[in-house]
């Protein structure tokens, strides 16, 4: 009874060469974050501020909700109100036909994946533009993201070209373009794959796409409860161009994004990036406190799942998470499993834990992709203590019949073993007779333990008898 | 309104302990000499270039523009350009981007950019944004390859004056 993600991983072990690749690229994403750390003096006491500044927020955000909504709405923000995924789809749709829209661009939003709204809006006959560019390569080749940061590392450059010259239609001539800015010959070989021609051949194509949207989306970093500014922080700069051309900008904002002030913007603004890629900042926060002038914002707070979960005493403080992928760079078994071996879209740690508060039936096979090294509890810069939540997720897992029947058989098997002093004994004396047991019937389908490596020996004499041997000859 | 309303209910009722708000007071990285501090930083973290003085002229709103920023910040290199024309889009549709800073502008550390910008009563008041800025836009979705100039500015010079 093997889980989704160790079936996938198991396929994606398959290729030596690619497991190694993403194993480092992450590596270093964390070995950067780890330089970040350790040139910040403070760095302890920002994430200590952080996760009590998260702690307060999250236990009031009854309070500051209502907060957040009055300030927007003083500044001429229409604010929103979805208690799920389908609501909150209908009510982007009711905006958009209501203006008109026919094309919007958007930058990166975990919210927007969690919802589905892409999907819902393209059946609705409007077409959605992703503009972060890793996004963006996904969306053209029909692929889900693998990382929440790095959405793309995953994708081969070569094939990333070759999508782009079926797609683009202009490829050639945008090609050309980049070469001749360069001031450099173009290229022979026109299935040079350089990923600066390439970013630049992406940069006019989404030029394109932003002077034709008709809307502008974004996601939320934080929301400052005081001010009712919503923050976005990328490195492209797409999230501000997705809002200063089309007229119409429309937030999506998971009701936990909350802060309380701009102090406390401070707190999370050195974190984020620092954690994330490992980057003292990232190129762009922009506070977007209105709309523009003749123009309308629109924020959805959606709630989805959240307000059901923050009464669950073990669970609650998954929802300080910010969403930095600190806790995915660090961990063994995603870099080594990569995305599309968890069953939930966000994966590594944060991923188990939210795909478990989210549809705890659906995904709690996630819960085993864990080796309890904790490395992740140590990098979050807000404090889950995410491998301590996996772990109670797994005692529970009976609880909801998820527990896998082998080893639950083999839990209750030990239970009575070790509760029966005698029984142990004269089992461990037998013992050695595994030894005996042919390699084949040892090492197959049914042993899951003896799967890349060597089932271990037993001794002839059990450190028990030793022991009793060694005391009586004194 | 059924929405707000049940989610604040739901909320209300299963909220277990409420938690104190922290005093929220970080003994935070100070730099003696602040300005030559945000110069490296400009180069070498955001990947700026950097002039000590004014831009000769102010070029037309087009391949490059000119800005004014209204703070800085050393350990980032951050420049905090709030929103002062109708349109802010040439902030980002530019090709190059100057951006001026007053070296009496430059602070430290975000606590103390984000102390100014709340004690100010200018910001936000004519248009609703402002956006911290560090360098030309950036990207490694492309096998990590970092490349300058994924979609807005591909370069910027940050003036001190």
């Amino acid at each position: 009874m093997s889980t989704l993600h160790s079936k996938r991983a198991a396929e994606y072990q398959k290729n030596p060469d690619t497991v190694t690749h993403h194993d480092q690229t992450f590596y270093n994403v964390r070995a950067k974050r780890d330089r970040m750390a350790q040139a910040l003096p403070e760095w302890e006491e920002l994430r200590d501020m952080a996760d009590r500044i998260k702690r307060h927020t999250i236990s009031h955000l009854d309070t500051y909700l209502e907060k957040f909504e009055a300030a927007a709405t003083t500044n001429g923000v229409h604010v929103h109100w979805a208690e799920d995924a389908d609501e909150y789809n209908d009510i982007v749709y009711s905006i958009l036909q209501q203006h008109g829209v026919k094309k919007v661009v958007k930058s990166k939003s975990m919210l927007t994946e969690e919802c589905h709204l892409n999907r819902s809006l393209e059946e609705k006959g409007i077409e959605v533009i992703e503009t972060d560019l890793g996004e963006r390569i996904l969306q053209m080749m029909k692929l889900a993201p693998s990382h929440i940061v790095m959405p793309a590392l995953h994708v081969h450059k070569e094939d990333i070209r070759d999508c782009f010259k079926a797609q683009i239609a202009e490829y050639d001539e945008f090609r050309r373009c980049f070469y001749e800015t360069q001031n450099k010959p173009i290229p022979e070989d026109e299935n040079d794959a350089d990923p600066t021609m390439l970013t630049f051949v992406a940069r006019l194509h989404l030029r394109n796409q932003f002077m034709t949207a008709d809307a502008g989306m974004t996601g939320c970093n934080f929301g400052i409860a005081e001010t009712g500014d919503v923050v976005v922080c990328t490195n492209e700069g797409n999230a501000d161009m997705s809002t200063s051309i089309p007229k119409l900008h429309i937030v999506s904002m998971g009701i936990e994004k909350l802060i309380p002030d701009y102090k406390a913007m401070g707190v999370f603004q050195r974190l984020l990036a620092r954690c994330g890629t490992g980057q003292e900042t990232t190129v762009y926060t922009s506070h977007f406190r209105g709309p523009k002038p003749g123009g309308e914002m629109h924020i959805v707070l959606v709630d989805n799942w959240r307000s059901r979960n923050i009464g669950n005493r073990e669970h609650w403080q998954t929802l300080k998470c910010m969403r930095c992928g600190a806790c995915m760079n660090t961990c063994p078994v995603y870099r080594r499993s990569a995305g599309y071996s968890y069953s939930y879209f966000i994966p590594g740690p944060i991923g188990i834990n939210l795909g478990m508060l989210n549809d705890r039936l659906a995904h709690s096979g996630n819960v085993s992709a864990c080796s309890l090294c904790m490395s992740c509890d140590n990098v979050c810069p807000v404090k889950v203590d995410l491998s301590h939540q996996i772990y109670l997720w797994r005692q529970q897992l009976d609880d909801f019949n998820c527990a896998n029947p082998m080893k639950k058989a083999m839990s209750n098997g030990m239970a009575t073993l070790f509760n029966h002093p005698q029984l142990y004994v004269n089992t461990l004396r037998l013992a050695p007779l595994a030894n005996h047991v042919p390699h084949s019937l040892m090492h197959n389908c049914l042993n899951p333990w003896a799967n890349g490596h060597e089932m271990m020996k037993f001794p002839k004499k059990s450190f028990h008898t030793l022991w009793k041997t060694i005391k009586e000859e004194k | 309104m059924a929405a707000k309303e049940n989610i604040l209910e739901r909320l209300r009722a299963n909220i277990g302990e409420r938690f104190e708000m922290p005093n929220i007071a970080i003994n935070a990285i100070h730099y003696d000499n602040v300005v030559e501090k945000f110069a490296e930083t400009c180069r070498t973290v955001s990947g700026a270039d950097v002039v000590m003085g004014t831009p000769a002229e102010e070029d037309e709103r087009g391949e490059t523009s000119t800005v004014h920023g209204d703070i800085g910040v050393a350990e980032n290199g951050c420049i905090w350009i709030p929103q002062r024309e109708a349109d802010r889009s040439f902030l980002f549709r530019s090709e190059h981007l100057n951006i001026i800073v007053k070296a009496s502008d430059i602070v430290s550390n975000m606590h103390e950019a984000y102390a100014r910008i709340s004690e100010s009563e200018e910001y936000f008041k004519d248009y609703k944004y402002g956006t911290f800025i560090s360098g030309p836009s950036k990207t490694a979705d492309i096998e990590g390859a970092l490349v300058y100039g994924a979609q807005a500015a591909r370069s910027v010079t940050v003036f001190i004056e």
